[in-house]
């Protein structure tokens, strides 16, 4: 069986094993989106008192609502929430079966985040967009007028942030060779993205000594900077993708690496 | 008669802190994780004073909340994030776990009440020191307010506190509870960590229809506020009666709720 043919068996498997679980699926579709319409109401009450299409750090309350709903699709389509169980996983000597069968461990993660992707979209985006369609009615959503370039760069900044989390998740994996309760590194995850991505607030709202340290990390092109292509605050020039392409291939290695002595660490037992 | 009640009552006392003990003596054992979990936790406080600090700069308010005023109601809600952490979640996850795989039976034939010690066989220590900054910055926004502080006002804040914390657990067993009505839906027990940001905001926030939703049909958005306007000497009476009342129904309920549906229970052999 060539490889083709045996990773795309491993596709579909892990995509009919998440299908199983559709109700789960469409709980976490619902669950992902209130706390976001609770932000919402919270920006709402903030722009109340002010003039009607008042800003606040340059955002008008629409433009606010425009940049959550944005954000709200990058974080469906490119979120990796794989550490928790795969580090228990390797701890409890599970992944016997990727060593020693003609599988790449790396590779199966990398399908099995994929698969889980495929399902956000076909599963979780339906209900999230008629939830944002609801809302739309208590504040005030509008569409981004952006040309297909804008759009285009978009969704190359959307594979970005889904590369990004995938790496480090696998990075905090392979940690979890070495040290207990790894998994929860993807706290500092969730932190590090939260804080210096844009990802709960527009950059313009940071204060001075975040931005500056903000501006010089390659977090911000996750979510600040595709959301500002396309809301048109933001252009992505040859120096933006240059350092972007970088910090993909120190992560890429830094993987690469880890998983290298990684293997060396582990050991099993029983059949 | 009573002496059989002051009996009971002195067992689930000793049991409630010998559990306490255990994982007391499970924390000495597992030091790294206590501490590597301790500033988890302080960091994830830290982090959302800092986030509505952004939020509401010079000249904002939140839902009318100045940033001070919204400093003090995260307090309260960092109090009760402690103990959502500490006890609620661990339990909670336990109950459903053991409805999906059969092993409630173990649970019920206790002869102690199953609800007390679902609830509270499980606790972690990792979020001391979440609730001792939770309390620090309760005491420094109180202090920014110039708001007085009696005796009289900590006992019923207390009060008002506990009845938030009782008013979370209720419609959290009793959300746990519908385990009993699907076959398995692991993320039933992630609901009400989900919406906690409900009850981090003030409830001024809710208009229209998320006013009815977060406020009357699942009164999570009261958890956090209702303790904060009672410090800031904004609570009107009748609200407060409100809330009083519907966490003693939310209590009676779970616990309804709870005996009602063992009924359909069918435990996996022995």
């Amino acid at each position: 069986m060539g490889p083709l043919k045996r990773y795309s068996a491993l596709a579909t498997r892990h995509l009919s094993q998440a299908l199983v679980f559709r109700a789960e699926v469409l709980l976490w579709a619902l669950l992902n989106f209130l706390p976001l319409v609770i932000l919402l109401l919270v920006w709402q009450s903030v722009y109340a008192p002010l003039q009607t299409g008042a800003t606040v750090n340059s955002y008008s309350l629409s433009a606010l609502v425009q940049y959550y709903f944005l954000g709200s699709i990058i974080t469906l389509l490119s979120g990796a929430h794989f550490e928790n169980w795969r580090v228990a996983e390797i701890r409890q000597g599970k992944i016997d079966f990727y060593l020693t069968r003609p599988l790449s461990y790396p590779v199966e993660v990398i399908i099995q985040t994929l698969s889980e992707k495929l399902i956000h979209l076909g599963v979780m985006l339906p209900p999230q967009l008629v939830g944002w369609w609801l809302v739309s009615s208590q504040v005030a959503l509008s569409l981004p007028q952006a040309s297909w370039s804008e759009w285009l760069t978009f969704a190359l900044l959307l594979a970005y942030a889904f590369a990004v989390e995938l790496a480090i998740g696998f990075a905090t994996v392979c940690v979890g060779f070495w040290l207990e309760g790894a998994e929860g590194l993807e706290h500092f995850k969730w932190l590090t993205i939260s804080l210096l991505s844009g990802s709960i607030i527009p950059l313009s709202f940071l204060p001075a000594w975040l931005a500056v340290a903000v501006d010089r990390l390659p977090f911000k092109y996750m979510y600040a900077y595709p959301i500002g292509v396309v809301q048109q605050t933001h252009i992505m020039t040859r120096t933006d993708w240059a350092v972007a392409s970088g910090f993909l291939l120190v992560l890429a290695s830094l993987c690469a690496l880890l998983w290298r002595k990684a293997q060396l660490q582990y050991a099993s037992h029983g059949g | 008669m009573l002496h059989t009640v002051v009996k009971r009552v002195r067992l689930y006392w000793r049991l409630f802190w010998l559990f306490r003990q255990l994982h007391l003596m499970r924390m000495f054992e597992y030091r790294a994780s206590f501490w590597f979990w301790a500033v988890v936790s302080l960091v994830w406080s830290i982090f959302n004073y800092f986030f509505f600090s952004l939020i509401s700069g010079p000249g904002q308010t939140i839902g009318g909340w100045t940033m001070w005023e919204m400093y003090l109601l995260l307090s309260v809600f960092t109090i009760i994030d402690t103990f959502v952490w500490s006890f609620f979640y661990n339990n909670m996850s336990v109950y459903t776990n053991a409805i999906f795989s059969g092993e409630l039976s173990q649970w019920l034939l206790r002869p102690v009440d199953p609800q007390f010690l679902l609830m509270t066989h499980n606790n972690n220590y990792s979020n001391v020191f979440r609730f001792g900054f939770g309390v620090a910055m309760l005491v420094v926004s109180l202090q920014q307010l110039q708001l007085p502080l009696s005796f009289g006002r900590v006992a019923g804040f207390t009060l008002v506190l506990t009845c938030s914390l009782l008013l979370v657990y209720a419609l959290w067993f009793s959300l746990s509870t519908l385990a009993f009505y699907v076959e398995r839906l692991n993320n039933l027990n992630d609901i009400i960590p989900s919406l906690r940001r409900a009850w981090q905001v003030p409830r001024s926030v809710y208009t229209g229809v998320f006013s009815f939703m977060f406020t009357v049909a699942f009164p999570v958005g009261l958890a956090g506020s209702i303790p904060a306007e009672y410090l800031l000497g904004e609570l009107p009476g009748r609200d407060l009666v409100f809330f009083l009342a519907i966490t003693l129904f939310s209590l009676v309920f779970s616990r309804w709720f709870f005996f009602f549906s063992v009924r359909r229970y069918a435990g996996a052999g022995g």
